[in-house]
């Protein structure tokens, strides 16, 4: 965000921060959907939802 | 799809009625976004201009570490916020017996406050910008696609935290955790690449 806010980079420039961010995000959300969706399944099973 | 625009857009009304119901939390979060500017403009300044992180000037620096770094904390607290309340009230079990799906339910009812924290972050930015005179050079479209980017990944941080809470009950954990650890690694306050640089 520095080098895109302050300095002015373009996006070639910063092509290769992007590519890391994008497979970052590309690999963080199914994962974590499934993740939520799995536990949220798992907790309804066992009776667990509201316990905190 | 159309049914889950239509609930988006009844939860966001929902909230926007809230938030303008209770006004004086408006108040409340601009004085803090000024009084937390304002002590890193000072804090800059103590420092002096001798400590120029990157080739930048620290208060610009200082403000967009701070801001990103709030954004992502922010947002994964209202994630796990609403799966904690849901829980406290009892209402969980409740909304899940309706035909909307489980995940998208908890991601629904986060959307408003994570919307709210990215308004925030502008808020913060432009006041940075407009009162504290921080010196930016910005791209549009190089920040509109770090900021897409970064939202995509507050986002599965946010549903990460709202997972371990249901699966384990220790949402707050990972909260601490990538409270400290961002704080840390993440060169909100200083570069931390010479860090690395030092230790390879």
């Amino acid at each position: 965000m520095r080098k895109a806010l302050l300095e002015g980079q373009s996006m070639m420039t910063m092509a290769p921060t992007l590519a890391v961010l994008g497979c970052f995000a590309a690999i963080l959300l199914p994962l974590a959907l499934a993740g939520l969706s799995l536990s949220l399944r798992r907790a309804r099973q066992n009776g667990t939802l509201s316990f905190y | 799809m159309t049914s889950t625009l239509d609930k988006l857009r009844a939860i966001l009304w929902r909230d926007l009625l809230t938030a303008i119901r209770h006004r004086s939390g408006f108040v409340v979060t601009l004085v803090g976004v000024f009084t937390e500017l304002a002590a890193f403009y000072f804090l800059s300044r103590a420092i002096g201009p001798g400590f120029r992180p990157g080739g930048i000037e620290y208060f610009p620096f200082l403000m967009v570490g701070t801001g990103i770094y709030t954004f992502f904390v922010m947002s994964a607290q209202a994630f796990l916020s609403s799966v904690q309340e849901a829980q406290q009230t009892g209402t969980l079990e409740v909304l899940m017996t309706t035909s909307t799906a489980p995940a998208e339910l908890v991601i629904l009812s986060s959307i408003s406050a994570f919307a709210g924290n990215l308004v925030n972050l502008l808020v913060y930015l432009l006041a940075g910008v407009a009162v504290f005179r921080a010196s930016i050079h910005a791209n549009f479209f190089s920040c509109v696609a770090v900021l897409v980017l970064s939202l995509a990944i507050a986002l599965a941080l946010g549903i990460v935290a709202a997972t371990l809470q249901v699966a384990f009950q220790k949402g707050s954990a990972l909260l601490w955790l990538l409270g400290s650890g961002l704080w840390f690694l993440s060169g909100t306050m200083f570069r931390s690449r010479p860090c690395r640089a030092r230790w390879n």
